[in-house]
């Protein structure tokens, strides 16, 4: 099949992901997470009704690649910012440990029965570990959004838990770097040997330098061509550059938007104008990454993602539980924030997206397939508990259409 | 990347600028001479990102010589390019031509809409004079120097000479062909209006139609003459009545469909023109029609037959500022240095022949037409440039003629470099010069015929404040980020 029915079906999924994305509050259709979109890839994807072969799936490649340098840049301006507020350093720091608990949960299991059964050599199995790690680590970002664009939500739990999901991407990214920078080994730049950590580093550093570049000149031209000029140059020369050397683009252009957004002036402009496009690039993303998707090719490769799904599930619940039982109001809350918290989105499916594109294939679909079911269960329970466990903390206030419901009309939904 | 009306910027600014260029290509350097992992890519997306960012920069810089923003983007890529610091190979910048698809159509169509009806009637007699003395003042004596000149070119050397006489006849062709997208681009930067932008635009635009006709022309009847036993043949008449027919054609659907599109959703036109140009490019070249002339008729048509054209036009400058700066800049690279650097003689004799043939040219055609002398004087400007178009009906010759087809495009290449980078210099000094550089951001004041235009000796083109409502103050050019409004600051895509 040629690469051009793929390429329009891509386009018509930017178009329709631009009217997603296009305000805030207007989404009031499709799952949180996109994740219908990864089901569609994968339906025509060359596993199952094989409409796309693996050529015309790989023929997109460059684009998967800067669409996913593109959603880092998004997720960088956006760190660390819950709606037009910056995040409390101690609820980053929250946000950060949660996110790493549940990733060494899920690493720690996948490491240590991935040993007992012999699944793969150490070091392979070591970045598998760290791979599916990573795919795990979202929190609840998508199921708060869920609940925010379908209802009025106010109260210190949701703004807990809206301030750690926004802040919960960067040990996901900086993981990125590490373990893009491990699989390609020790570099040689302008002969100068550069170790591993190094490499990592210098992720981080290509797209802190860019980032400081773009914010100097996105600040001096104020006019929309300069802006996107800058944003797209800066954007393309980090994934690039990561790109060539074999390292993490979403690393790099992550560290990139941090950057803008602590050191621009104009930050919260330029946040206005790089958020609104993520839906134009994450849906043909989540198609791609759907096309990409494969069955376990062993009863060993099914063994592990449940383990790695029960680690997900049972560590975000405790997580969960233990947030809401720190407060007296929010303990009645306390299974249903549990379940809330194993919600994942677009991070998850576009983390597991690029170890497809750079890893082994083993190892790549293996994340990749883990990143999709746990974005399908996430979806399942996310939303709907984190509905519930805000009812039941008494932040639900009505729903968007129709701000005089009661709050309790929210058990009906969805 | 202000408005071609931008006051001068700092030199702190323009060493800033600077600055951020060296660290970039720093970096580009580090990079490009990396040992990677042999399966590692990424580097059409390094080479994009770093085209758009050094042509940004480059041309920011070499605003402080008042030069336009487009020989920023070309130098840029030229430098970076294969021939001189090797950023990037050729492999690369031939994936980068993808940009061209989409950079063309938006040039393509943003001429259409560029074209209103009332305006080409106030320009027609002078389009059309023009048209006929530069056709055939400029194919003539291109022709007849390519004649003269033939004993010093490589590839001429020994041709008996009926063939040289085809080959000549070839080149007069290509002579007359021009760059609708310098012109766009640099009247785009120059935010221009007036009688000069008139002209030249719809001169442009409908030299593309003249250019392409006069092509299959030539090649039908050079044919015998290259190839012995060849017939004339009316196939390739044919051919080009049904390509010119079909493009407009498919252009006037566009266009009725992109206003039912305007009208009725009205919303997310960045990424309709995208997969318009991308798609129907594509779908229009499957069709052997022109795509160039298709969409130039779908904005034709937006803008004539509908009250949408504005909306658009606003929504392709938009898009199309990015476009064109990876687009000129990919340009750039493909300048082939080293081959100019041994056929420059050639190259710059006949640049410069085809220059005073087409300033000549102008004087008559303008004479003839009864032109103001603001016209009289600047309109042969736009008239110098040379780029895609130029390349590829070298190509198309390269293809059909190929006992010396790769040798002839390799001197068409060497040529257009030279005309490419002039003539855009050339143009930006005529606006400017003519006082049409940055009318098309006061909305206070509109054109009235000069003394100049009435045929007074002497002075430019003046502006006088409307009546009514009353002309504001013109606002500060960009270089004060804290204080200018936005709307001074909104324009170029350059």
């Amino acid at each position: 099949m040629s690469p051009m029915p793929l390429l329009l079906a891509l386009l018509v999924l930017a178009y329709l992901g631009s009217l997603y994305t296009e305000s805030e509050r207007k989404r009031s259709f499709g799952s949180a997470s996109g994740v219908e979109f990864v089901v569609l890839g994968a339906l025509l994807g060359p596993h199952a009704l094989g409409a796309l072969n693996s050529q015309a799936v790989h023929a997109f490649d460059p684009i998967a690649l800067m669409a996913l340098g593109w959603i880092g840049l998004g997720y960088g301006v956006d760190w660390g910012v819950n709606g037009e507020r910056r995040v409390p350093y101690w609820r980053i720091f929250l946000g950060c440990a949660l996110t790493l608990v549940v990733a060494l949960g899920v690493g720690a299991s996948v490491f240590a029965i991935g040993s007992a059964l012999h699944w793969l050599e150490r070091e392979e199995l070591e970045l598998a570990s760290a791979a599916t790690a990573l795919v795990s680590a979202e929190t609840a970002r998508h199921a708060v959004r869920w609940v925010s664009e379908r209802r009025i939500v106010s109260g210190p739990l949701s703004t807990l838990i809206g301030d750690v999901a926004a802040a919960d991407d960067a040990p996901v990214m900086i993981g990125l770097a590490a373990v893009f920078a491990s699989y390609t080994g020790p570099l040689k730049v302008a002969g100068v040997a550069v170790p591993v950590w190094a490499s990592t580093l210098g992720t981080l550093g290509i797209g802190v330098i860019l980032g400081l570049v773009c914010a100097y000149l996105t600040y001096r031209d104020r006019s929309t061509v300069a802006a996107w000029s800058s944003l797209i140059g800066c954007a393309c020369l980090a994934a690039g550059f990561t790109t060539s050397l074999g390292l993490s683009a979403m690393g790099a252009t992550f560290a990139m938007g941090l950057t803008l957004s602590i050191t621009s002036p104009i930050a919260a402009e330029l946040r206005g104008k790089i958020l609104p496009t993520e839906g134009s690039l994450l849906l043909p993303a989540l198609l791609l990454a759907g096309a990409r998707l494969a069955m376990p090719g062993s009863q060993t490769e099914i063994l592990l993602l449940a383990a790695a799904l029960a680690a997900r599930v049972l560590s975000s619940y405790m997580l969960g539980a233990a947030v809401a039982m720190s407060r007296k109001p929010w303990r009645k809350s306390v299974p249903w924030l549990g379940f809330a918290m194993t919600s994942s989105g677009s991070l998850t499916m576009m983390v597991g997206l690029a170890f497809s594109l750079r890893l082994s294939q083993d190892i790549g679909t293996f994340a990749l397939t883990c990143a999709a079911l746990s974005t399908l269960l996430g979806e399942l329970a996310g939303p709907i508990t984190m509905l519930r466990a805000l009812d039941r903390a008494g932040e639900l206030h009505g729903s968007v259409d129709n701000p005089g419901a009661t709050a309790g009309a929210a058990k009906a939904t969805p | 990347m202000s408005g071609g009306t931008a006051a001068h910027k700092g030199v702190g600014t323009t060493l800033m600028q600077a600055l951020c260029l060296a660290v970039v290509g720093g970096l580009y350097y580090l990079v490009s001479h990396a040992e990677v992992a042999p399966e590692a890519s990424g580097g059409v997306l390094g080479a994009t990102g770093f085209l758009l960012l050094a042509g940004m920069l480059s041309s920011g810089v070499l605003e402080a010589f008042k030069l336009p923003h487009l020989t920023g983007y070309l130098l840029a890529g030229a430098v970076a390019g294969p021939h001189v610091l090797h950023f990037f190979d050729h492999g690369t910048v031939k994936q980068l031509e993808l940009v061209n698809t989409l950079a063309l159509s938006l040039i393509a169509l943003a001429g259409g809409l560029e074209l209103r009806v009332d305006d080409v009637r106030k320009v027609a007699r002078s389009v059309l004079a023009s048209t006929v003395t530069q056709t055939v003042l400029v194919f003539v004596t291109q022709a007849g120097m390519f004649l003269a000149l033939a004993h010093l070119i490589p590839f001429t050397r020994g041709m008996p000479t009926m063939v040289l006489i085809g080959v000549s006849l070839l080149w007069g062709g290509i002579a007359v062909s021009r760059s609708p997208s310098a012109t766009l681009a640099i009247l785009s930067q120059a935010r221009s209006r007036g009688p000069l932008t008139r002209f030249s635009l719809a001169f442009v635009m409908s030299s593309d139609v003249v250019v392409v006709v006069l092509m299959a022309l030539i090649i039908t009847l050079a044919r015998p003459l290259l190839e012995p036993g060849a017939q004339v043949s009316l196939a390739n008449l044919k051919g080009v009545g049904h390509e010119l027919l079909g493009s407009i054609s498919i252009g006037t659907t566009m266009g009725l469909l992109l206003v039912a599109y305007l009208r009725l959703v009205g919303r997310q036109v960045l990424v309709l023109l995208v997969t318009i140009g991308f798609v129907l490019s594509d779908g229009v070249r499957y069709l052997h029609f022109e795509p160039l002339l298709t969409f130039l008729t779908a904005g034709f048509v937006v803008q004539n037959l509908s009250n949408q054209g504005d909306k658009l036009l606003h929504a392709i400058e938009e898009t199309s500022g990015v476009v064109f700066v990876v687009f000129f800049a990919t340009a750039g690279a493909h300048l082939d240095l080293p081959l100019l650097a041994t056929m420059w003689p050639i190259a710059v004799s006949l640049s410069v022949g085809r220059f005073a043939a087409t300033w000549v040219a102008h004087r008559l055609g303008a004479r003839w037409a009864g032109e103001s002398p603001l016209l009289r004087r600047w309109g042969w400007a736009s008239l110098i440039s040379q780029a895609g178009l130029t390349l590829g009906m070298a190509v198309i010759i390269a293809r059909s003629f190929p006992a010396f087809g790769e040798s002839f495009r390799s001197l068409v290449i060497a040529s257009v470099a030279v005309n490419e980078v002039i003539g855009p210099i050339l143009f930006k000094i005529a606006l400017d010069r003519s006082g049409e550089s940055g009318l098309a951001d006061r909305p206070g004041h509109s054109l009235r015929p000069s003394p100049l235009e009435e045929g007074a000796p002497g002075g430019e083109l003046e502006l006088e404040p409307d009546p009514l409502p009353p002309a504001p103050e013109e606002p500060e050019p960009a270089n004060e980020p804290d204080t200018a409004p936005e709307t001074s600051r909104e324009p170029a895509p350059e």
